[in-house]
């Protein structure tokens, strides 16, 4: 499957970027002037229209080959959402979206860092490490920032990790009873197309966390609460059959790229 | 009743905003010059187009949340007139997209259009 190529900095896309989501109403309007609405619940579109400047020919090259590789508008590969959260559900870790093992307990409505209820208490009640992961369908040497807010009332100590088939980042946090935002950066030298990112805790270990966030870029950026759709799109295309550049300079490259994709 | 949501200052909308009222009328002119007019529409259409700048993730989060929830046009909530604080109960959005851009961290821009239902 072909990916939407990072810059070498890591991201995917440049300030500014623009992101629109469309849906679908049918309107009818009858004589006397009264109006008719009927949504079409499975039509969801979302574009994203990225403007890319200060390119390197091995950057530009990249990009020129997905089109060509997809040939325009054809074909699909996947993108990753530069202004979303790649993760699911990123409020509800009861989820399907999340993997859970068997003696890993789950509370809601945890107080949160901001003073709401949208936090998780999670208890190993087992006597083996329990962990709590997301599977993301994306090359695992991609380059990745994993956060959350942790934190735990005793002093305990958690395990933050992103793992593929064949390599693995993990770096365990001591934590004590003030809410942290612990920013991991990841990228992994492997060639497999799974990737999976989550939390683990030793046996007897319980922490409060909140707003797991996984972005393509090097570092976190503000947190953004994520629902049914994460941030992977396995089927996106081109917007356009035509991918112009413009040569600002020696090794300095810019173009207008505007990608679409069913939510 | 859905509410339309509001940004983290407890308004819904930014200088500049502009507000239109509507009437539809349907004009008839006979051949002697005279005219018959009747309206088309029960009442007056207000329309509300919000010009959002300096919103942050949270904010347009929350907005993207409300516009899913209402299927875009097709759903019906309350709006509260940003001018005079009137709340108008069968609102909906202007059109099917909404757009965002994001000019750089928690710098992000949006056009939002919120019409009263004709009834």
């Amino acid at each position: 499957m072909p990916y939407f190529p990072q810059l070498q900095s890591g991201a995917t896309s440049q300030f500014p970027a623009r992101r629109k989501i469309q849906k679908r109403t049918v309107r009818v309007e009858s004589p006397e002037g009264r109006e008719w609405k009927a949504a079409d619940g499975l039509w969801r579109r979302v574009e994203w229209r990225l403007e890319l400047g200060g390119l390197t020919s091995a950057e530009w090259g990249a990009l020129e080959g997905l089109f060509h590789e997809v040939e325009g508008r054809r074909g699909a590969f996947t993108f990753l959402d530069p202004v979303g959260n790649l993760l699911a559900w990123s409020e509800e870790p009861e989820r399907e979206a999340w993997r859970k093992d068997p003696y890993l307990e789950i509370t809601g409505e945890v107080e949160d860092p901001w003073g709401t209820r949208r936090a998780a208490r999670l208890r190993n009640a087992g006597s083996v490490p329990q962990k709590i992961e997301q599977g993301l369908a994306a090359p695992g040497w991609f380059q990745y920032c994993m956060s959350v807010w942790l934190r735990s009332e005793a002093a305990g100590e958690a395990t933050v990790f992103a793992r593929t088939g064949t390599a693995a980042k993990e770096e365990t946090i001591r934590l004590d009873g003030v809410w942290r935002r612990i920013a991991i950066p990841v990228k992994l030298a492997c060639e497999d197309e799974f990737i999976r990112f989550g939390l683990e805790l030793g046996p007897g270990r319980a922490v409060e966390a909140f707003g797991m966030q996984v972005e393509a870029q090097g570092g976190a950026s503000k947190y953004k609460k994520s629902g049914s759709r994460g941030g992977v799109y396995e089927e996106a295309r081109f917007a356009e059959d035509i991918l112009a550049v413009r040569a600002e300079g020696p090794e300095c490259y810019a173009c207008t790229v505007r990608v679409v994709a069913r939510w | 009743m859905n509410e339309y949501p509001k940004l983290r200052t407890g308004t819904a909308a930014q200088y500049p905003a502009v507000k239109t009222v509507g009437y539809r009328t349907e004009v008839l002119r006979f051949v002697d010059g005279s005219e018959q007019r009747y309206r088309e529409s029960g009442g007056p259409v207000r329309r509300w187009e919000l010009r959002l700048d300096l919103i942050d993730e949270e904010e347009w989060g929350r907005l993207e949340e409300f516009f899913e929830g209402e299927q875009g046009s097709f759903g019906s909530f309350r709006f509260e007139d940003p001018w005079d604080g009137t709340g108008y109960e069968d609102c909906s959005f202007g059109g099917d997209e909404l757009e965002w851009e994001l000019e750089g961290e928690s710098r992000g821009g949006a056009v939002v259009v919120v019409e009263q239902n004709r009834t």
